[in-house]
């Protein structure tokens, strides 16, 4: 429908330029964002290329961040690593927002029955601990990247129906709104195009902090062998292969732990920043 | 249900013929549920039994202290509401009996300017896309045949149509009910229903206001129903003017005539405890006890017999009828007769 | 005896992401004891934040009183500590807003609310405190005020929450009394009993008032002097009759002309054009020149002062009073 959002971007970003830790945040973010996507270019080594006489080294020329019992090169792993946590973040997290911001505003805008058996749902959903639910899956349709996708995915929709939900109740009886009604726009149109776009900021704030809650879940199901399977790295897997070694060859579980802690301080402080930069109930001046 | 069923005086099956308008015994009442198992304690009774009508060109004030169901009115003729009794005609049909489609293109003769400039505008959309919106959805007009109309409207309200790409948070509290208008007329409407329009503005901005909303109807021949709380500015803009308490309407006639002479206990105290600029003005004041009852569960009768100074056992006991006193002048009132005489 | 207030060329300026906002920027003006004074204004005329300077709660930051100084019975309310602005606060000078609902505390009941100031500021004990609060719900005429004292502030209609404001504002005997657009959230038949009660209080109590609003009407029927203030800025001062008959600056005449009027015929109206300026981005000269249908050369160059054109009248504007011409020569 092609509604602009110029505003909302151009304030965000000013703020956003003024906020050290969202911009730290940006950085940290940006920089595993690159190492994804230009893993080939940047390891140093592919990361499944074993070498058996220079096994669990310790960090040093050559291979500065060691290398595991199989010899293969742990920075490698780690930028290859980071490809499998982002797209399990980006992917899971798109698919909780789509499902979860369609049911919500449906459920908000429509209120009545609809809304009662969308949030009977949700709190089903929200009955169960995450974790439980995602190991339940993985061990239902198997270990692999799509069940992981799946499983996190679902894990999180819930939280977000409840929150767009709450947006949108509080914005159904706007008058934008039955201004729009009022000259005949459909229900869709409504929905999409004059409540969405109003709803977005918390979404985009939500999405952010849920990317660090999707790269700690696969990490812990990685970690439990339920996520990404080997040779696949992802940092989970790393640091549960390397436990054994915890006392032989500690940088095998040091630096994925520094890796996925990393990533997730960085999600956090983007999704602070932006929570203050796109909040629109934050005015500078009180009247 | 205490009280008798209320006499309409603009009664009979068939809608006027002369009129744009016709609202007819008009009910809205709200359920309000309570207890854990969300039962029917009762009703917000908003709009309780509401007739008035609305010639075409004139501009009809209905005034009321909040909560008097002015809004909801409203928002039942428009069918923003479903209504729970009672008929609205437009041009002699009842909109309650049109399907979506005939509804959908009954909308483009009616549309409502709403009271806060900053709630009824979109934030994340131009003012392109505000206005132009309506002219797309009826299929008026898109693309550069929108975007030309859209320049038209914001010109014939008085804004740059240079602006149209701006966002509403780039204009002022004025500048946006302009904005406001310029979406109401998009569709060159019969009828506008303005609720509020000027309450949120400042003084000197409201006039701006007013002004455009007089040209506008006399360039193109619309009709307003005038929704406020302010009696000065529904004086001004008026031609008849309806006077609601507690639901209902209790009178109604010609602005200056009602004005000057008003018939019914509340339109009086209504009138004479409005400040008026004027220090120098000496005047009796009728000062009203205690708050409005609750339309949850109104007073039996005359719904306004608890603050009326003039009561008799019969404001208790049954609901006035409206009437005509004369010159299409209105009144709902038990006493209008012996207080006549006095 | 000292005046009890005066304000002299006060600034409380905010500073905000998008410039300086000049809110209150030279403002002086008067209250005699026992007198009601007018402020009115349109929004973002500096009308509020004068009354929150004058109890020095503007919020900080981004807000600050920079330059001038506010004397209280003779003495500057700028160099008092917080402990001593704690004590004048609710004691001598007390306020009331427009939104009775968020100024009152939800979760205590009225009666704790308006006890709680007085056990703070004339050091009763709470029993005593919550018979004096029965006694001012009596004052301000709200019925079974020994019922509601113990009722919270949403079992009561915006008319009686306002009376416990009052009552609140009223218990320990203000000199001073600011009420902030006190009857603008309600509707004119309740409007009218708050400006009957605060006419009578006053009349009782013999409190100095000072009320702000925007509504000309409410200036009209409770104030003897007032004060007009336009983008941060007094721009006229006069007694309440002299300010209708005859208003000096532009400003205050399109006011009065462009407010329907219910008591006189009246065509089309009076329009002022333009709009209210934007507060970090002024213009130059007389802030109100853009609008003002008078304009000449001088007022887009130089800023007009108050001047004093006899008989209590202050007008700041170059065309009508020479806004200190004489110093300009």
């Amino acid at each position: 429908m092609g509604y602009g959002m110029d505003g909302l971007w151009a304030r965000a970003r000013r703020r956003l330029g003024r906020n050290r830790g969202a911009r730290a945040g940006l950085v940290i973010v940006g920089t595993l964002a690159v190492a994804a996507l230009l893993a080939p270019v940047l390891a140093p080594q592919p990361p499944g290329r074993m070498d058996l006489d220079r096994v669990l080294l310790p960090p040093g020329p050559g291979h500065p961040l060691g290398t595991d019992y199989f010899g293969r090169d742990m920075l490698s792993r780690l930028i290859y690593g980071a490809r499998v946590s982002l797209t399990v973040g980006v992917v899971a997290q798109s698919l909780s927002a789509t499902v979860g911001v369609t049911l919500g505003l449906v459920a908000g805008y429509c209120g009545g029955w609809t809304d009662l058996v969308i949030m009977r749902l949700v709190e089903l959903m929200l009955c169960f601990p995450d974790l439980l639910l995602a190991v339940g899956l993985t061990v239902a349709l198997g270990p692999g990247p799509y069940t992981l996708f799946l499983a996190l995915g679902l894990v999180g929709w819930p939280g977000m129906a409840r929150l767009v939900r709450g947006e949108a109740l509080a914005l159904r009886d706007r008058e934008f709104l039955e201004a729009a009604r009022a000259t005949g726009t459909g229900p869709v149109r409504v929905l999409w195009g004059h409540l969405f776009p109003n709803c977005l900021s918390p979404v985009i704030i939500a999405v952010t902090g849920g990317m660090a809650a999707c790269i700690m879940a696969e990490a812990s199901l990685s970690f439990l062998g339920l996520g990404a399977q080997p040779p696949t790295p992802s940092w989970g897997s790393m640091l549960n292969l390397g436990r054994p070694y915890l006392h032989l060859a500690p940088h095998l579980v040091i630096f994925p732990g520094l890796a996925i802690a990393l990533a997730v301080f960085g999600f956090n402080l983007l999704g602070d920043g932006l929570r203050d930069a796109l909040d629109p109930r934050r005015s500078d001046f009180p009247g | 249900m205490p009280g008798k069923r209320r006499q309409v005086a603009v009664s009979g099956e068939e809608p006027r013929g002369d009129v744009l308008v016709e609202v007819k015994d008009l009910k809205k009442w709200f359920p309000v549920t309570g207890g854990v198992f969300g039962r029917l304690v009762g009703h917000v009774k908003a709009v309780d039994g509401v007739s008035f009508y609305i010639k075409p060109g004139e501009t009809l004030g209905l005034v009321g202290e909040s909560g008097c169901g002015k809004t909801t009115t409203g928002r039942v003729i428009l069918r923003l509401l479903e209504p729970t009794e009672g008929a609205v005609y437009f041009e002699g049909a009842n909109i309650f009996d049109l399907n979506r489609e005939q509804m959908r293109r009954l909308r483009r003769q009616m549309q409502i300017v709403f009271q806060d400039p900053y709630s009824s505008l979109n934030p994340r959309m131009t003012v392109g896309d505000i206005v132009g919106e309506a002219l797309e959805i009826h299929g008026v007009a898109r693309g550069r045949s929108k975007e030309k109309r859209v320049r038209e409207l914001l010109d014939v309200v008085g804004l740059n149509p240079q602006h149209i790409r701006r966002y509403p948070h780039e204009f002022s509290g004025g500048q946006r009910q302009r904005i406001g208008v310029a979406r109401a007329l998009a569709l060159n409407p019969k009828l506008i229903i303005c609720d509020e329009p000027v309450s949120a503005l400042d003084v000197s901005i409201q006039s701006q206001i007013l002004n455009l909303l007089e040209d506008l109807q006399a360039e193109f021949n619309l009709t307003y129903l005038f929704i406020a709380h302010n009696l000065s500015v529904v004086k001004h803009i008026s031609d008849r003017v309806g006077v609601m308490y507690l639901g209902q309407v209790v009178e109604l006639g010609g602005a200056e005539e009602l004005f000057a002479n008003p018939l019914h206990p509340y339109t009086e105290a209504l009138l004479s405890a409005i400040p008026l600029p004027d220090p120098e003005l000496k005047r009796d004041r009728i000062i009203l006890e205690g708050d409005v009852p609750s339309p949850l569960n109104p007073p039996s009768g005359c719904h306004f017999h608890t603050r009326c100074r003039w009561v008799q056992p019969i404001c208790r006991d049954e609901n006035p009828p409206f009437v005509d006193v004369g010159d299409e002048h209105f009144v709902a009132c038990h006493l209008r007769k012996t207080r006549e005489k006095q | 005896m000292s005046r009890l207030l005066e304000l002299d060329k006060l600034k409380t300026y905010f500073y905000t992401e998008e410039g300086v906002v000049l809110a209150v920027d030279g403002v002086s003006f008067h209250i005699e004891r026992g007198e009601t004074l007018g402020v009115v204004g349109e929004s973002g005329c500096g009308k509020s934040v004068t009354a929150l300077s004058i109890l020095r709660l503007v919020p900080n930051p981004p807000g600050r009183i920079i330059g001038g100084d506010i004397l209280f019975e003779g003495q500057s309310i700028l160099r008092k500590t917080e402990a001593q602005m704690r004590d004048l606060r609710g004691n001598d000078i007390a306020m009331i807003f427009q939104e009775p609902m968020t100024s009152l505390n939800p979760v205590y009941t009225c009666g704790e609310q308006i006890a709680e100031a007085i056990e703070l500021h004339q050091g009763l004990r709470k029993r005593e405190a919550l018979e004096k609060a029965v006694d001012m719900l009596k004052l301000v005429g709200i019925p079974g005020p020994e019922r509601r004292v113990r009722e919270y502030p949403h079992q009561l209609s915006g008319g009686m929450r306002q009376r416990v404001m009052i009552a609140m504002a009223l218990s320990c005997n203000p000199k001073l009394l600011m009420a902030d657009e006190p009857t603008t959230a309600l509707d004119v038949t309740i409007q009218a009993q708050i400006l009957e009660l605060m006419k009578d209080l006053k009349q009782e109590l013999g409190m100095a008032i000072m009320l702000i609003t925007h509504d000309l009407g409410v200036i009209a029927e409770m104030a003897k002097r007032v004060v007009v203030m336009y983008a941060g800025k007094v721009v006229e001062e006069a007694d309440v009759a002299g300010l209708f008959r005859k208003p000096l600056h532009p400003y205050t005449e399109g006011l009065l002309s462009s407010i329907p009027r219910l008591n006189r015929p009246q065509g089309r109206l009076h329009v002022i054009t333009g709009q209210v300026p934007n507060p970090v981005n002024l213009p130059p000269g007389c802030r109100f020149h853009p609008r003002c249908p008078y304009t000449e050369d001088i007022c887009l160059q130089r800023e007009p002062e108050l001047v004093d054109t006899g008989g209590g009248r202050l007008v700041s504007c170059w065309v009508r009073a020479g806004g200190s011409r004489a110093e300009v020569a």
